[in-house]
């Protein structure tokens, strides 16, 4: 029996069930899962849910865990991340939205941003640090600002593994929760390829949007080593990541204050007002609207993977302090 | 000067639809290729698996063009975009929707697990799924199960006779690859088509590059990347 054989609204609750458990931090019971999928709009009784449960159970993507709870199991994981394909399209853009809410910096340097973490070898340290020191100094990064935990300690609710150094790089998301916060409507709309000559930035040579894609859009930049951000910060010629955003014509005075604000407190990387109804660095603009481009916060951790350092980075993984990312030393 | 704006996937692929000029009765005419780059020292094994995965229904045609370029080689294969182009010429407002990996689990297609739309990318999307390391073509070749990469198209639902005959003549010349014409209105391997339409899932003409990457050969793809003219093309089986 596979799941893709059932009616379309029974895949769909099937999965809402399997993301449910995932989602929860231990094995959870039906009540408890009724109770969770009331919250996002499935009304769905305690009853039925054990009902659905077994058909989970059967499928082998659940099973049981003590008297009444239930866990995923790695089959269960794989389906979550193959399964309502058309649903997942544009998820990008969502996960982007809820951060965008979730992110409370204020304008004084207080508050939650949003980061990138990224894994390496204790070992590699060193050399990755002035990567990313260095991408910063360039505008290429957001900040000279990061968090580095140590093994055994927690980063973006993961642990650090042994002998691995974990480093939380903010994300440009951080902007966008600004920008919302003070009541302009942000559009996130292309993940790009930026060149860079002469140390200034010239046009997008690849652009993907947010909405027309299942795969994250900067990973997929990353895994094609599309960057070439080391050579931007030794020559000035070179190709970086960015994010396009829109926001309507009538916000871009205020949106001026709130980057120059935002560099009050340290990020000091690119962020670009476009000019109105203009295509931005030969980025698509809609009509009556402005581009915003802000340079990614993953280009310090692919500087340093440029020069050989081994990094795992995952992008928009987690909320964090402001005050407690220190200047990377 | 550079354009102002990016030439997005969609307007690249429409553009080589309107110049294609197939006639599968005299196997005449120009087809849209994908080219592969592949070193001198590699080239016979990558040759053999191209074969293999065409013998497996991986390809579109079994048609390729060999180019010697030196240090190394350069091989043009069918783009499935051929299979629009054709439907184009007779008529049919077929639209390219995306390109995907598709789940194979006993030799049949079961659903796409990734999508890329094609207006939403200056790249081809099943080159940036290649790089993602999401297929198993070669297993799917010795099991019967693994992911492939295919790509959507839709159509008016009006069409569907008119389709199924264009796509019998085209299989008579040996182009085929066409997974799944689906119902009009239904879902086409999981994924959700505009009302009044139809859906089409067609095998992607890279899986042989993807399946000669996956064995290891140093192989680089450009998807999508011209037009060439049958008379120059062979079939794989001339060349192993």
């Amino acid at each position: 029996m596979k799941l893709i054989t059932k009616a379309p609204g029974r895949q769909r609750r099937l999965i809402e069930i399997l993301r449910v458990i995932n989602e929860s931090d231990k094995p959870i019971g039906a009540r408890a899962i009724s109770d969770m999928l009331s919250e996002r709009g499935y009304e769905i009784g305690e009853r039925a849910v054990r009902y659905n449960l077994k058909i989970l159970d059967e499928l082998g993507f659940t099973r049981k865990h003590g008297y009444t709870g239930r866990e995923v199991t790695p089959v269960g994981l794989r389906e979550l991340s193959d399964a309502l394909v058309n649903d997942r399209v544009g998820f990008v853009n969502t996960r982007i939205e809820e951060y965008m809410y979730r992110t409370t910096f204020d304008a004084l340097g207080g508050g939650d941003v949003v980061v990138n973490t990224s894994f390496l070898a204790k070992a590699d340290f060193d050399l990755a640090a002035d990567q990313l020191i260095a991408a910063a100094a360039s505008g290429y990064s957001l900040t000279s600002r990061a968090l580095v935990a140590d093994e055994g300690e927690e980063l973006g609710s993961m642990i650090v593994p042994e002998g691995c150094v974990g480093v939380a790089t903010l994300c440009s998301i951080t902007v966008d929760g600004m920008l919302l916060k003070s009541g302009i409507p942000v559009n996130t709309t292309y993940a790009g390829v930026l060149e860079v000559e002469e140390g200034s930035f010239t046009r997008f040579t690849d652009l993907i949007a947010y909405a027309g894609t299942s795969i994250d859009p900067m990973k997929a930049f990353m895994a094609r080593r599309m960057g070439r951000v080391r050579d931007a910060i030794i020559t000035g010629s070179g190709r970086v990541l960015a994010n396009v955003r829109e926001i309507p014509q009538s916000a871009v005075e205020q949106a001026e204050i709130v980057i120059s604000r935002a560099r009050a407190c340290g990020i000091t990387g690119y962020i670009k007002v476009g000019a109105p109804e203009r295509s931005l660095a030969a980025c698509p603009v809609g009509s009556s609207k402005v581009g915003v481009v802000v340079c990614a916060g993953v280009n310090g951790p692919m500087a340093a993977e440029e020069v050989g350092m081994r990094m795992v980075t995952r992008p928009i993984s987690s909320l964090l302090e402001y005050r407690r990312m220190k200047e990377i030393r | 000067m550079a354009a102002d704006f990016l030439l997005f996937t969609l307007a690249r692929i429409e553009n080589l639809m309107h110049q294609v000029t197939l006639d599968p009765r005299t196997r005449s005419g120009r087809i849209i290729t994908n080219s592969s780059y592949v070193p001198r020292s590699e080239i016979d094994a990558a040759l053999e698996v191209f074969h293999d995965a065409v013998t497996s229904g991986l390809a579109v045609c079994p048609l390729i063009k060999l180019e010697d370029m030196g240090s190394r080689f350069r091989i043009y294969t069918t783009c499935s975009m051929t299979i629009d182009g054709y439907l184009l010429k007779h008529g049919i407002p077929v639209r390219p929707k995306g390109g995907g990996i598709i789940e194979v689990v006993d030799r049949q297609t079961l659903r796409f697990t990734e999508m890329l739309m094609y207006w939403a990318t200056t790249i081809d999307p099943i080159d940036i799924l290649i790089s993602q390391e999401l297929t198993g073509i070669l297993g799917m070749m010795q099991t019967g199960n693994g992911r492939i990469l295919g790509n959507l198209h839709e159509a008016p639902m009006l069409a569907r006779d008119r389709i199924e005959e264009l796509l019998d003549e085209l299989a008579d010349a040996e182009f085929t690859g066409v997974l799944e014409l689906g119902e009009p209105n239904m879902d086409v391997l999981g994924v959700p088509v505009e009302r009044d339409h139809l859906g089409i899932a067609l095998v992607g003409g890279t899986n042989l590059a993807a399946a000669a990457l996956e064995y290891g050969i140093d192989i680089k793809t450009d998807s999508i990347s011209g037009l060439t003219d049958l008379s120059e093309m062979q079939p794989i089986e001339d060349l192993i």
